[in-house]
């Protein structure tokens, strides 16, 4: 007998005699890993099992663990077969990589699966390939990308990424096709689908020859301002100059095009488009933080793996377009990028009880339209689901960055909280509070008042986050300040209470939208630790300010202008030209004033527009050369820098 | 004129501002990313170290780092052969000092680099006050010297002798620490507390390793030693020649452990002490100024003090690499100005410090957790000293963090030194430690000749010497009869030294048990916010901090319990390849 050896999380021991797997105990900020606390061996007499393997939206992130698609599917099958219901195990878990699934689901075959279901695909990005990566230290990889670059420029640079990505997620779909095949035991995929409606990727363009950047930037406000007003054939026409100029490199001018074509009603190119945002989002510079989504080339990797190894598959793209309720999949069914809503999840669960009633073989498939019309939706309570959903506008807040819809966003998710349950607004407030103070929520007021309320917060719904999330809190004030005026007034006295009289804004803290940081900046390699200060890869950057709105700042700015030789940085005040900066390549102190009557009582947005670079027509034979000493290199331009921007009232 | 010093991309790595010649700031860097010795480039010490002058990058006249990169990489490729690690490569790069201080601190203007033994010598007499004094540096090497000999006068600086690697003291003592199971570059002041415990009963075999040899030089025997191209600081003949095979980390400490820590002590004593009589003869100067690595293992140190041939002793508080930053600094600002720093280090309080409305408010969020003793130090003093004679460990946040590895009063974990169960209760509960470890004292310097052989000042913590208090001291007084106390005055550390003189009033007993205010494995504390986890999971029974006071009775229930919880990393597989090398705050994908 082999020893027995751990299961994700579950460790082996004996228990009564009986060997088992248990896990650690759930604590209050709650895990990534199911709530199941043991698992057994199975033994003669025992159900069918199902042994389900996953990501975050396997995991129910969000819904954790109220409803799940495991739970969900649990739940469909008891209603489906009440006799013999299949024990559905869950081994899905949030931050899912391809090599610990491969371990998972071999690991799983100590439990005796009669059918193993795996939901992946979401995580399938570019950190299955770091090395390729101008940042990641791999001298090799490094190395490949100069050669690509060389021999095919950005687009060379993606198909490589991508061609890595996809042979790396072939072979871990080859290894569990043949542990499966070695146990006889049958596998469901299940090909995610994600919010193609809502998810928007702002990634600034790469460098391009001439005046492209500048025309570039200049195309994408010309498409944001045509599409506020409606102007959607110049909207399309814009995102369409942008293409041309980027290749296709960045997903942004996807993005305008899929909201200019949804605007004119063009449905079947609206998706095309937001597919290949989601495709052009895995741009492989690991520059900017994006979300993790599964892309067109993961879906259709899945549907061709489950051909060749004969596995059992869940279309959700098919299936959640299947009721044809929304045009493109949007809030109904996601409430981020990739996480799905109770509906969501009940959808898809209804398409995994059907595939798995096949693959055990209980008669006839049923008919995947009737079970979701049929079976009863997964039950949550108003207080979680409230939970959950402020949750998302938390998520949608530090996640998503300013583009074309995010503040409607994270108000629609606070309105629906609010709908769900009025008694969150008090947790509102609770969030408003521990945002405010440079201090882990933990040790907080609002924690402690947080953990007695019904509304308790966990990690997932990101309550741990360290920034201040200006947009959030904005948003549940104006929210609050529509729905009960007092409670608005009282999130906007708690900033002030707690508001620093000076600090740096370049910190992470305030940094208005948390996105707008260079993603390498922030990882912990070992050579790469940081940079001591703000590198804007954008024409504008904005930091959030609480002031009294009674007295005038001073802001003791330290900034230059990396490339360019001179130029004029302009500030804004909550909107409001305030003046500007003289600047060049070189470090300059000035002190800017910014009278009271700009400001604002509570939070204060100050932004900083930069002149585009000074155009440079060598630069991928410079980043080349730089990637083949193994350096790292930018693949994108600097607007400018900002050392510091020391505030003071 | 500003000056930064960097040390860095090998041990802990540090930064400094040197103003016109004054030190006006210095940080390592493992205090901000709560890496313990983080060697990465000290991007944040770098930007607290102009905040906290009012700088920015634009101030910044020079930065100057601690070693020559070309010359260091020499003596790498030496070392590897022809079997160089892929994986190093990278960091086997002479360009990469430069390259980072201009693309990751921005800084455009003069740089200048210095030998890595030059920065250890001038951070220790160019700090010393002196302007006359022989130089000692001990370490485990630099470029290529591993012990240098030199003189300073005013502004000069000569550095007249060197042993060169391998041949290197902190070596020796490193490939012990490693037979005896510790970690190098590490744990290294594990095996001199050990040492207490033993008999040099193998010092004859430790000397087949070091042969001492005319002047300043000595020599190891290389049989014995496997670092210069391998993987191991030592190879199978020293287990032959000790007799047992090496300990590895979780074994037992037996007997035969505590005999090589202590014969490994004894030879490194004694060969320090015929050192520093060489140099003395060679300068004929009457003060000794000391630094690198070697020169913080404070039982030597006190031998060096007690026997050796120089009336005084100067040894730098961080004399670590972190230390080679000052050194650096000291020496552009000779380049650059042709005069000697200005400064004298009679302290080390050169890190981040906490404005008080800044720190109510933070403790205003927490909620009721805390005691408000704003304008009553007095209050606050006797509310401690309560404690501490009821037996209780508390933690102690005061104004600006110490640079160095030593707590001396600002960020320290405090305890009644002669309560017999407190260095147990500290070993075992707050620093999960081994038991063997003795903890040192603060005393106030005007008591400290009462309790301890100690005839002057040791603000630093960087010498042994023996207890003969009237006191009863069993929970600072090694199993030796010594301690490594701390003098403490006002003028340094005004309330620290109030607490130890309402201490002495209630008790008689004129000093307190000072430890680190860190757990295992974590460098000391920095922010108030690193204080409280502190606080709360080394199970303190109280923080100090600043003007307020925690309670671990009256702080909320569950805060052991969310602390844990809010530290904890999900936890995953045990295989390379699923491990992120993201923080979770950063949460790049779910």
């Amino acid at each position: 007998m082999t020893t027995p050896e751990p299961i994700s999380i579950w460790q082996p021991g004996v228990v009564d005699g009986r060997a088992v797997f248990q896990r650690p105990g759930l604590h209050p900020f709650g895990d990534h890993y199911a709530d199941r606390l043991q698992l057994n061996p199975k033994r003669p007499g025992d159900p069918a099992r199902i042994c389900f393997f996953g990501e975050s939206a396997a995991a129910g992130y969000l819904l954790a663990r109220h409803v799940t698609p495991a739970k969900a599917l649990q739940a469909h099958l008891r209603h489906l077969l009440p006799e013999d219901t299949p024990d559905v195990i869950d081994l899905a878990r949030t931050n899912e990589r391809l090599a610990s699934l491969v371990e998972t689901v071999k690991r799983s075959f100590q439990l005796s699966p009669d059918l193993l279901i795996i939901y992946a695909g979401n995580n399938w990005n570019l950190l299955e390939t770091p090395e390729l990566s101008p940042y990641f230290p791999s001298e090799r990889g490094k190395q490949q990308m100069a050669e690509a670059l060389l021999a095919g420029g950005l687009d060379a640079l993606a198909e490589l990424a991508l061609r890595e990505r996809l042979a790396r997620a072939w072979r871990a779909l080859a290894e569990i096709a043949e542990v499966a095949r070695a146990n006889s035991t049958p596998v469901v995929l299940v090909v995610p689908e994600v919010n193609l409606a809502d998810w928007e990727t702002l990634q600034p363009a790469p460098w391009l020859p001439g005046d492209g950047l500048e025309r570039w930037y200049a195309l994408l406000e010309d498409a944001q301002r045509s599409l506020h007003g409606g102007h959607y054939a110049a909207a399309s026409g814009a995102a369409l100059a942008m293409l041309d100029l980027d290749d296709g490199v960045s997903p942004t001018p996807y993005r305008l095009l899929a909201q200019a074509r949804a605007g004119q009603g063009d449905w079947p190119a609206a998706r095309a488009a937001a597919e290949a945002e989601v495709v052009s989002g895995h741009y492989p510079t690991m520059c900017f933080l994006g979300a993790p989504q599964a892309s067109s080339a993961e879906q259709r990797l899945l549907r061709h793996a489950a051909q060749i190894f004969g596995f059992a598959i869940v279309d959700l793209p098919r299936l959640f377009a299947g009721d044809g309720a929304d045009a493109l999949p949007g809030r109904r069914l996601f409430m981020d990028y990739c996480h799905l809503t109770v509906e969501g999840v009940h959808q898809a669960a209804a398409g995994m009880a059907a595939a798995a009633l096949e693959a055990l073989r209980h008669g006839t498939t049923p008919d995947v339209a009737a079970l979701i019309r049929d079976l009863p939706r997964p039950v949550i309570s108003p207080e979680h689901l409230a939970v959950a959903e402020l949750g998302a506008a938390i998520h949608t807040a530090h996640r998503l960055a300013d583009f074309l819809r995010k503040d409607e966003l994270v108000r629609h998710w606070l309105e629906r909280a609010l709908d769900t349950s009025p008694g969150i607004a008090q947790t509102f407030l609770e969030v408003v509070a521990a945002r405010s103070v440079d201090l882990p929520a933990l040790f907080t007021a609002a924690q402690q008042s947080n953990l007695a309320s019904p509304y308790t917060l966990q990690l997932q719904h990101g309550w741990r986050y360290d920034h201040i999330d200006a947009c959030l809190v904005q948003a549940i004030i104006d929210v609050l300040a529509r729905r009960d005026p007092e409670l608005a007034k009282r999130a906007t006295q708690s900033l002030l209470e707690r508001a620093p009289s000076s600090a740096d804004l370049v910190e992470q803290r305030t940094l208005w939208e948390p996105l707008m940081q260079v993603y390498p900046d922030l990882l912990p390699a070992r050579d790469r630790h940081g940079c001591a200060f703000l590198r804007a890869a954008w024409p504008r950057v904005s930091f959030a300010w609480i002031a009294s709105g009674e007295t005038d700042l001073i802001l003791d700015i330290t900034a230059r202008l990396p490339q360019r030789v001179q130029g004029r940085a302009e500030v804004f005040v909550n909107g409001q030209h305030a003046g500007g900066l003289a600047l060049t390549t070189r470090w300059s102190r000035s002190v800017f004033p910014i009278p009271a009557p700009l400001l604002r009582s509570g939070l204060n947005r100050i932004t900083f527009q930069f002149p585009p670079p000074d155009p440079r027509d060598d630069v991928w034979s410079a980043v080349a050369g730089r990637l083949a000493q193994g350096l790292e290199a930018d693949l994108f331009p600097v607007f400018g820098e900002l050392f510091s921007v020391r505030v003071m009232e | 004129m500003n000056i930064v010093g960097i040390s860095a991309l090998y041990h802990e790595s540090a930064c400094c501002l040197l103003q016109d010649g004054r030190l006006s700031a210095a940080a390592m860097e493992e205090r901000f990313t709560r890496i313990k010795h983080d060697p990465r480039l000290p991007v944040h010490a770098f930007r607290y170290c102009l905040a906290a002058a009012g700088l920015t990058i634009a101030d910044v006249d020079c930065i100057a780092w601690y070693e020559l990169p070309q010359k260091k990489l020499a003596r790498q490729l030496w070392s590897v052969g022809s079997q160089p690690d892929a994986a190093e490569t990278a960091h086997r790069n002479a360009a990469l000092p430069e390259m980072l201080i201009r693309e990751r601190l921005g800084h455009t203007g003069p740089l200048l680099f210095f030998d890595h033994h030059r920065s250890h010598a001038a951070s220790a007499f160019f700090y010393s006050g002196w302007d006359r004094a022989a130089v000692l540096t001990v370490d485990g090497v630099g470029e290529w010297a591993t012990t240098t000999y030199g003189r300073g006068l005013d502004a000069a600086l000569d550095l007249f002798e060197e042993v060169r690697f391998p041949h290197s003291l902190g070596l020796l003592y490193a490939a012990l620490t490693a037979y005896l199971g510790f970690r190098i570059n590490s744990d290294e002041y594990k095996v001199m507390g050990l040492a207490a415990y033993g008999e040099p009963r193998f010092a004859d075999r430790i000397w087949r390793l070091i042969s001492d040899r005319p002047g300043g030089q000595f020599e190891l025997d290389m049989r014995y030693f496997d670092f210069v191209a391998g993987k191991s600081m030592f190879s199978p003949v020293l287990a032959d020649l000790l007799g047992q095979p090496p300990r590895q980390p979780h074994d037992s400490i037996e007997s035969f452990h505590q005999d090589v820590a202590a014969s490994v002590q004894h030879v490194l004593e004694a060969l320090l002490l015929r050192k520093v009589r060489y140099l003395h003869q060679r300068t004929g100067e009457r003060r000794l100024c000391m630094a690198g690595g070697v020169a913080l293992n404070s039982v030597a140190n006190g031998r060096i003090r007690r026997e050796g041939p120089f009336d005084d002793l100067f040894i730098q508080p961080a004399a670590g690499d972190a230390g080679g930053c000052l050194g650096a600094a000291a020496l552009a600002h000779v380049q650059l100005t042709g005069r000697r720093p200005d400064t004298s280090l009679t302290h080390v309080l050169l890190g981040p410090q906490f404005e008080p409305d800044g720190v109510a408010r933070l403790v205003q969020a927490t909620g009721p957790a805390a005691q408000d003793f704003r304008g009553r130090e007095n209050a606050l003093l006797e509310d401690v000293v309560d404690r501490l004679v009821a037996g209780q460990v508390v933690g102690w946040f005061q104004g600006r963090m110490e640079f160095g590895p030593r707590a001396l009063g600002a960020r320290s974990i405090l305890a009644d030194p002669t309560d017999p169960m407190a260095r147990e209760r500290i070993n075992r509960l707050v620093k999960q430690r081994e038991l063997f470890r003795p903890f040192a004292p603060s005393v106030l310097t005007d008591h400290a000749a009462a309790h301890f052989d100690l005839p002057h000042t040791s603000p630093f913590m960087l010498e042994t010497c023996a207890v003969r208090s009237p006191l009863a001291l069993p929970a600072i007084t090694h199993v030796d009869g010594s301690a490594r106390p701390q003098t403490v005055d006002a003028a340094t550390t005004p309330r620290f030294a109030a607490l130890l003189r309402a201490f002495y009033r209630r008790t008689g007993c004129p000093m307190l048990l000072n430890t680190s205010f860190n757990q295992a494995g974590e460098p000391i504390v920095c922010t108030p916010a690193d204080a409280l986890f502190c606080f709360v999971n080394a199970g303190l029974d109280a923080l100090v901090l600043e003007d307020w006071l925690f309670d671990r009775v009256a702080m909320p229930d569950n805060w052991s319990e969310l602390v844990a919880a809010w530290g904890s990393e999900p936890p995953v597989l045990a295989d390379a390849a699923s491990r992120s090398p993201l923080g979770e705050n950063l949460y790049t994908f779910v």
